[in-house]
């Protein structure tokens, strides 16, 4: 039998459909007492790899055990791990309070633990409903109510954010907090960083069917360069000055504020002064954990705010001709030209073209421009 | 005990089951007037003997056509689950899928018996009725009897199929074109050739021998109630043969053992494809 861990580990496990590799050798640890947050874009093999742990597919290799064993040999599977997939299904004309006696009698709960059951997740004024009638988030209610008839040690979530209003989410995070810190093991998918940010302690990145980060969510945030925002009346003096301070990751915003990267506020206010520039504005702007997530699971950026990394200066450097400039949908800087807020000035502007950490170098947008 | 007290509350917490229970009694019912309306038609004094009670093998004829709905019933019964996707929360919560194929399997037999039950009954009740000849009752009784051990059986044959298959039209598809048009088309090929022996394996067909066994006790009692001169000798077997379209039928307890083996098919294909089926 299992050994009441509470602990779930998945070793080199690897699936296949087909010519499909919808998981590569993925491993990793969910431990109990903590929320557990699996993280990838949609398709990166997060909800097969839940259903080969719940031992609904079976691993082409590798092993996904609960407690110590393979799902197929808990015994009592719900009685020490409940689960909210995807997907899953009810039957459409039977009332909630029913579909939860078919999993009631499965489990062998008695039939009390159904009503309690739908009050903890607030449908017992819609017992008697048909199912059919219900709501998306009501169903993921429900599928909870299902998950946590057999009072399990483990909780496994696929995407439970679907379909709840902004109340359930923020329910839902308060419950699943208290439910960890009872000891218990949560494990919770989604494909927004965003969306379980508050709610888990842990995080594992997934990208193509490989493991791209695994730790807490604190390392995560503190592995990211910071960068400083600066607000002046003449930021091509102080990009001047602060590359001949040896800071040279320099960006101009689409609303004229320069971006430094790689050396503190401090640096950049002393630079300043010394140069004699004012600063109206001075920030200093941490890595949102979204584009963390995003370079992880992309592997390089993939727009939403304006790269880090500098620009070379580019051969059209001036006056911007009239049509085209100005950045395209919202998308950082228009590659190749400066923001018509900057006179034309010549010198160094930052580092060469091509030299810098991130794309795009210059030329043009970078292959993942605008989408994800 | 917890997976089939599952499937028995899954079972009877939708429609289905009585909605099919609708077409059987009312069909059966229908059918079994035929002896009454029969003996009203038909002017007795033509016929040298007095017209024996035509019920148990309008009956066992009713049966033979019903039992399709059975098979239907455990198709839908276990291929809902996937059409609904019902089945991977009946996965997480029972102990084993060999537990829910045991359960399902036992919740067809026992729906399949069911409706040969209320099959038998409302049909019972209107030839009873309708008819001033009264049957034999053990006669009356064996149809019965042996009606419901089939319907039981196709029952699990459905259920079997549709574990099978994990997709519930797939699966009525396989079991209602077999069952109404596949057979009809294999045993006519079996009857047109030329070997005795080709021309007998269309006995140890299912549907055949569901239907075997079935007519088989009511036709050989129908045929001893014939002077001998009249109907001829082995007249019996005959009219099995005439009703069901099989050449040399088996007894009705070999018929019974032939579709018991193909119903045992059906179960080790379910447990087979089943137990390995990728829930995705």
């Amino acid at each position: 039998m299992h050994d009441g861990s509470g602990r779930i580990i998945v070793n080199q496990i690897s699936k296949r459909f087909g010519s499909v590799a919808a998981v590569n050798g993925l491993s990793f640890s969910v431990e109990p007492g903590v929320v557990t947050g699996f993280l990838g874009p949609n398709g990166s093999g997060k909800t097969t790899t839940l259903r080969m742990v719940l031992g609904l597919v079976r691993p082409t290799a590798g092993q996904a055990l609960i407690n110590g064993v393979p799902f197929g040999r808990l015994g009592e599977p719900a009685k020490v791990v409940g689960a909210v997939l995807e997907a899953q299904g009810f039957h459409p004309s039977r009332t909630a309070r029913n579909h939860l006696r078919v999993c009631a009698a499965a489990i062998g709960v008695p039939d009390q633990a159904v009503d309690h059951a739908l009050g903890s997740v607030g449908l017992a004024e819609a017992a008697a409903r048909k199912v059919g009638g219900f709501s998306l988030g009501m169903k993921q209610r429900l599928a909870l109510a299902a998950a946590l008839l057999g009072n399990p040690q483990i909780l496994v979530l696929d995407e439970p954010a679907n379909g709840l209003d902004p109340e359930g989410i923020a329910w839902l995070r308060t419950f699943l907090r208290g439910f960890a810190a009872q000891g218990r093991s949560v494990l919770i998918s989604s494909h927004l960083l965003a969306e379980v940010e508050q709610t888990v302690d842990h995080v594992i990145v997934i990208s193509r069917g490989y493991t791209a980060y695994q730790g807490s969510l604190d390392q995560l945030r503190a592995g990211q360069r910071a960068r400083v925002l600066v607000r002046c009346p003449d930021p091509a003096r102080l990009a001047e000055a602060l590359s001949k301070a040896d800071v040279l990751e320099i960006d101009t915003l689409p609303d004229g504020r320069l971006a430094v990267t790689g050396a503190p506020l401090q640096k950049v206010a002393e630079t300043a002064l010394e140069a004699g520039v004012p600063i109206y504005e001075l920030t200093e702007e941490r890595a949102d954990l979204e584009q963390v997530f995003l370079r992880l699971t992309s592997g390089q950026f993939a727009g939403g705010q304006p790269p880090f990394a500098q620009q070379g200066p580019p051969p059209g450097y001036g006056p911007p001709p009239g049509p085209g400039y100005g950045p395209p949908s919202g998308y950082g800087p228009p590659p190749g030209q400066y923001p018509p807020q900057h006179p034309p000035q010549p010198g160094p502007y930052g580092p060469p073209p091509g030299s810098g950490q991130y794309p795009p170098a210059q030329g043009g947008p970078p292959p993942n421009w605008g989408g994800r | 005990m917890n997976a089939i007290k599952s499937e028995v509350r899954k079972t009877f917490t939708t429609k289905m089951w009585w909605a099919l229970l609708i077409p059987i009694t009312l069909i059966s019912m229908l059918a079994n007037a035929f002896g009454g309306l029969f003996e009203n038609v038909v002017d007795v004094g033509d016929i040298p003997v007095a017209l024996p009670s035509l019920l148990p093998i309008s009956l066992s004829l009713t049966l033979n056509q019903l039992v399709v709905f059975a098979a239907v019933a455990g198709t839908i019964a276990a291929a809902g689950e996937f059409r609904h996707r019902t089945i991977t929360t009946t996965y997480l919560v029972n102990s084993g899928r060999g537990a829910v194929l045991t359960a399902k399997l036992l919740i067809a037999a026992a729906l399949g018996a069911l409706y040969g039950l209320v099959a038998s009954a409302a049909g019972s009740m209107v030839g009873l009725l309708a008819q001033e000849a009264k049957p034999d009752a053990a006669d009356l009784l064996v149809t019965i009897l042996v009606g419901v051990v089939v319907f039981a059986l196709w029952g699990v044959v459905g259920a079997g199929v549709g574990l099978a298959v994990g997709n519930q039209v797939g699966a009525l598809l396989v079991v209602l074109i077999y069952l109404l048009v596949g057979e009809q088309i294999i045993s006519v090929a079996l009857l047109n050739a030329d070997s005795v022996a080709v021309n007998e394996l269309s006995g140890y067909l299912p549907g055949n021998a569901g239907d075997v066994a079935v007519v088989t006790e009511p036709a050989r009692g129908f045929a001893e109630l014939i002077p001998s001169e009249v109907a001829g000798e082995n007249a019996g077997n005959q009219l099995v043969e005439a009703l069901t379209g099989v050449t040399n039928p088996p007894s009705s307890v070999v018929s019974l053992l032939i579709l018991s083996v193909w119903t045992a098919v059906a179960v080790g294909l379910a447990a087979f494809f089943s137990g390995r089926r990728d829930i995705t």
